[in-house]
């Protein structure tokens, strides 16, 4: 760690703080209150663990395209009659499954974009190119755990940092709170939001657990002694560094608990169905919680938070329509209330959610699932999105094409690199500091894919 | 997690009425293929294992001041590593005998079998140990108190169980060769689960090749990674055999993604690039491997889906069966150019491939390391790793993948030996929620508390039943990566030094803090003869199997720790050695005997100082 890790100096602050008045809890953050929005802005990340199959979820409606996407698909294909039309300001004639009725009426709305065929590429590269070795793609291309790590850190080099931990290490200075950390998990530490130097605070959809037994509430309890002591145990010097790691994250996950826990508690929801409490869905649960926490954002003084919300189970290789649909239908849902409440707070053009995967699927099946893929489409949702259109080149969904790499394994056209520059520049990046961002970026002509405005 | 198999088990309670027939010889060891027997293993299992508490007196341990006190802090860094949790019965047999006579003792100690406790645990409820069919019970919730039962024998095999190192090593293989109960349509499987336990754990101390065959044939492993009903290809209809198997049995369960020296470390060709060690074509090729098997009492290829609810649970537990007209039987090029002929049965295919990776020159670092992580240390020196896979590629007789020589050479090496002042300042691993939870258990001789069934019949059961999500619960990995990788470096320090902490990538602020509140349920007003004891609410204590909201159901004896408290140093003492092998310092163990004499009542006193050390770093890591 950096000798002026700003978390250390946060302990401190917090150990402080807990002594006397715990931080934050005299301002009261008002859920719709007249809150600046003026110059805040928040990137959702929603991964969607084990490959998507964008295959099914977005589908070509003219008859000739669907008719080759049927033939392949056979019994996996989503039926004609059951494609909601997307109204595209551009010429693609394309169709999105039933299950996906939310996500329809964003992209009619013009909230929501798709970027087609996205996926990780050190560089351009074509079907020639990839067999004759003229271009090279990242290794290990259709294992899980590489692909998620590439697209998460875009990098080729011994660098293990995500890149929305790095664009939180450039941009920190944006945030007048330097404790809490501009990147927020819903879901556990990932690759995407590890810093060279910094992790993401986590949180739980259900909100901040304390640590009951090291209350200190009342300063002349047992527990507030018990707590004192333990505080003098972590804070003393270690020479075992998994020792030490231990202490500091204990300390930062036991002072940010308490700071966080006392904003939040002092919140006033409104009534909107997002909060709802019957969802069951950790999913929606842990949007919810991202709103809570981006409406606090006065409170944690704070001007950039990038989230981070994990939607497991799409690596469907057997039984996968009915597998998929109830994840469509999650994400679905989530994406219809997360905008919602985002609108009901005005706060729709400060937040930008996208979608990332490892990977897509085949085309073909192997019985009644698909395998590891490559390109895939993806969706970006939010006010400042240019919405209703489908970015980047729609691959021909045939096999053996020019775009298959076999067995309907397609090869992308837009880079992940893309993708994420697009996004990083919408949050304030700038351009001479995107390509030492993202490394790969110089391989590709265009590094604004123009969806966010 | 099992609050949704609640939602699954409703709308299969309708469906369950339907049956389908026994078909099964109820033999779940023979690995057959067909007629043809191919291997019988045959397990050790003591047939009349029951698991019981320890009752019996502790001895005294060592004080600080002790002349014995260093011998004991060097005993529980050893039964540290190779037990579920250091008891002071354990410590004084290695003061008296050695860690050699331990190891030898443990090497010899025949499996719990988890089948077995299973059955027995559910016979006792009053239900059928083999239902006829996976929901059978699900009027009366059975198959619910059967997962519940299968999570019970477990806690109480590693808890209470003889096989400590058998079990360690279990835990370690569960990591590598993942199943999870998170797969899709898991639920109701947990015979299944419970002999999948069982084939780690005869193999544990077995062959790494036969460990291979029996995961490559067990049904559990079959749905879990799809290589169950996975036909040939029929390239008219446009259907390619399932790659998944094929690619995770080479990537994660025996050679990894690139070539390895034997210490481990990356082969770099002359431009400093990794090698892979196979590609695309390769798994196409395994993936042919893989075809044409299905459930052991199918009659028909893939009849019924491989989800389908009226199955009988035999068919969870036998090895799967090939069916040869679903098998593609053309010649394959697997590893290193070989040729498998065309024309084999299935279970020669597999067979031949088996061979094929086992011949591979990686599997023995790339396993070796493995283990080594998973049981020992994080970071293992390059020279740890090359003398462990030497014994691997042979074990001294010419054999390759033999187990018990691998453990050994694991357990005896030389890096274990240098005490803590000598050894670097990272050796040791985070310890997963398990190893943390049955640590307190095993130290202060955890009993269980009665659990009734429909029939009225009293368990004496350890119960855990509402774990967190981040809690690397046993066969309940998220992925078939496990719950983090092996190569992962937490920011700061550790990652600039290039050291790994594999199970921090689980272990954020969160966890830290459920772990925390997590010691505090398990600790306090837990000792057996507490009258304030910890009852829960309602008819949840010693009540209902099914409905559940108090998580944890065992109770400690602390009547040792208790003739200690009114010499709270010499109770900090006790504590420290159990459970941080004396590694709590001088000057804390001073101020943590002083904060619990500002308590007058002796019990509190005891769960004060075991609560402040469990939570401790020392306690968290293990050395």
């Amino acid at each position: 760690m950096k000798t002026n890790n700003p978390r250390r100096e946060f302990i401190k602050s917090v150990a402080k703080g807990l002594a006397g008045t715990a931080i934050g809890s005299s301002l009261l953050p008002l859920l719709a209150n007249a809150q600046s929005t003026n110059g805040y802005k928040a990137l959702v990340c929603i991964n969607l663990q084990g490959g998507n199959d964008a295959f099914n979820c977005f589908v070509p409606m003219s008859k000739s395209a669907y008719n080759s996407y049927a033939a392949i698909r056979q019994e996996l294909a989503v039926p004609h009659e059951h494609l909601l039309t997307l109204n595209s300001k551009g010429q693609q004639a394309y169709g999105v499954n039933n299950l996906l009725g939310e996500t329809q009426s964003l992209f009619n709305r013009g909230k929501l974009a798709i970027v087609s065929n996205v996926g990780n590429l050190h560089e351009p590269i074509n079907k020639q190119a990839f067999f004759e070795k003229t271009a090279l793609p990242p290794a290990h291309l259709f294992s899980h755990h590489d692909q998620t790590l590439y697209a998460h850190t875009l990098n080729q080099g011994e660098l293990s940092s995500g890149w929305a931990g790095r664009v939180a290490e450039l941009m920190a200075h944006n945030n007048i709170n330097q404790h809490l950390a501009m990147n927020i998990s819903l879901s556990g530490d990932n690759y995407l939001q590890r810093g060279v130097d910094t992790l993401p605070y986590t949180v739980r959809s259900s909100g901040v657990n304390m640590i009951e037994q090291l209350s200190e509430t009342d300063p002349a309890s047992f527990s507030a002694s018990r707590a004192k002591l333990y505080r003098q145990f972590l804070s003393s010097e270690r020479v075992h560094l998994l020792h030490r790691y231990y202490s500091q994250l204990q300390m930062d996950a036991w002072g940010t608990a308490q700071y966080v826990a006392d904003i939040l508690d002092s919140q006033i929801l409104p009534a909107l169905p997002l909060f709802a409490t019957t969802h069951t869905s950790s999913f929606v649960q842990s949007l919810a919680m991202i709103v809570r926490l981006i409406s606090a954002r006065d409170a944690f003084e704070v001007k950039r938070q990038v989230f981070y919300v994990n939607l497991g189970g799409f690596d469907t290789h057997r039984d996968q329509l009915a597998q998929h649909a109830p994840l469509m239908m999650q994400l679905d849902q989530g994406l219809g209330l997360f905008y919602q409440a985002l609108e009901a707070l005005g706060l729709e053009n400060n937040v930008t959610a996208f979608t990332m995967s490892e990977f897509g699927r085949t085309l073909t099946r192997n019985g009644d699932g698909t395998d590891h893929g490559w390109g895939s489409h993806h969706m970006v949702l939010g006010g400042a999105v240019d919405g209703q259109q489908i970015y980047g080149q729609l691959p021909t969904l045939e096999i053996d094409s020019d775009d298959d790499l076999g067995r309907g394994r397609i090869i992308p056209t837009t880079s992940f690199e893309q993708y994420s520059a697009t996004l990083c520049r919408w949050f304030g990046i700038a351009n001479q500091d995107l390509h030492q961002l993202l490394p790969n970026l110089r391989n590709f002509n265009l590094s604004d894919l123009g969806f966010l405005n | 997690m099992f609050i949704r198999y609640r939602k699954q088990l409703i709308t299969a309670i309708s469906a369950a009425v339907f049956m389908a027939a026994c078909g099964g010889s109820g033999n779940e060891t023979d690995i057959k293929e067909n007629d043809h027997v191919v291997t019988p293993p045959t397990p050790p299992i003591s047939e009349t294992l029951v698991l019981k508490p320890d009752t019996q007196p502790d001895p005294a341990l060592p004080s600080r001041q002790a002349a014995d006190w260093q011998r004991a802090v060097e005993a529980a860094h050893f039964l540290g590593r190779a037990s579920f949790g250091v008891t002071a019965k354990d410590i004084q047999f290695i003061l008296d005998k050695g860690k050699e006579a331990w190891l030898e003792q443990q090497l010899s100690t025949p499996l719990t079998s988890q089948v077995e406790q299973l059955d027995k645990r559910v016979e006792a409820y009053g239900y059928l140990a083999v239902p006829p069919s996976m929901y059978y019970d699900s009027a009366s919730n059975g198959e619910w108190a059967r997962m519940v039962a299968k999570q019970d024998v477990w806690w109480e095999t590693v808890v209470w169980g003889s096989d400590q190192l058998r079990q360690r090593v279990v835990l370690a293989l569960s990591q590598i060769l993942v199943v999870s109960h998170q797969g899709a349509g898991m639920y109701a499987r947990e015979r299944g689960f419970a002999n999948y336990t069982d084939i780690l754990a005869d193999q544990a101390f077995g062959s790494y090749e036969q460990l291979l065959l029996e995961v490559s044939l067990n049904p559990i492993m079959g749905i879990y990674l799809s290589a169950i009903n996975n036909p040939k290809a029929d390239p008219q209809r446009g259907i390619y055999p399932d790659e998944n198997y094929a690619r995770e049995i080479l990537q994660l369960f025996s050679i990894g993604l690139e070539e390895l020296n034997l210490d481990g470390s990356v082969k770099r060709d002359s431009k400093g690039n990794s090698i892979a060690t196979y590609d695309q074509n390769t798994i196409n090729e395994f993936a042919r491997i893989f075809t044409g098997w299905s459930f052991s009492t199918n009659t028909e290829f893939a009849e019924g889906g491989e989800f389908a609810y009226w199955r009988t649970p035999i068919s969870n537990v036998e090895p799967m069966k090939a069916f040869a007209e679903y098998h593609d039987s053309g010649p394959k090029t697997l590893l290193n150019g070989e040729i498998i002929p065309s024309g084999q049965t299935p279970i020669q295919d597999i067979r031949s491939a088996i061979g094929n990776i086992m011949a591979h020159p990686n599997v023995a670092p790339f396993i070796s390391k493995k283990l080594i992580q998973h049981l020992i240390t994080s970071n293992p020196s390059p020279a740890y790793v090359e003398r462990v896979a030497n014994v691997f590629n042979d074990n001294g007789s010419g054999v390759k993948g033999d187990m018990k020589a691998v453990i050994k050479a694991i357990y005896l090496d030389e890096e274990l030996l240098l005490n803590p002042g000598q050894s670097h300042e990272y050796f040791g691993k985070r310890k997963e929620s398990p190893l943390v939870i049955a640590g307190i258990w095993r130290s202060f001789k955890a009993r269980g508390t009665p659990v009734t069934g429909p029939n009225n019949v009293a368990v004496e059961t350890i119960q855990y039943l509402l774990n967190e999500p981040t809690e690397e619960t046993f066969l309940y990995a998220p992925t078939v990566f496990n719950f983090y990788q092996t190569d992962y470096a937490p920011p700061g320090v550790l990652a600039q030094r290039k050291l790994y902490a594999p199970e921090f990538q689980v272990f954020g602020g969160a966890a830290a803090i459920n772990q925390a509140n997590l010691l505090t349920n398990l600790i306090y007003r837990r000792h057996y003869a507490d009258e304030q004891r910890y009852r829960g609410t309602g008819q949840d204590w010693g009540g209902n199997i099914f409905w559940n909201n108090m998580p944890v159901k065992a109770l400690l004896n602390l009547d040792v720790e208790l003739t200690l408290a009114d010499n709270p140093i010499a109770l900090v003492d006790r504590v420290n050695l159990l459970l941080t092998q004396g590694q709590i310092s001088e000057p804390h163990s001073r101020l943590i005997a002083e904060h619990i004499s500002l308590l007058h009542d002796p019990l509190e006193r005891v769960y004060e100082s075991i609560f402040l050390i469990a939570i401790s770093p020392e306690y968290a890591i293990q050395r």
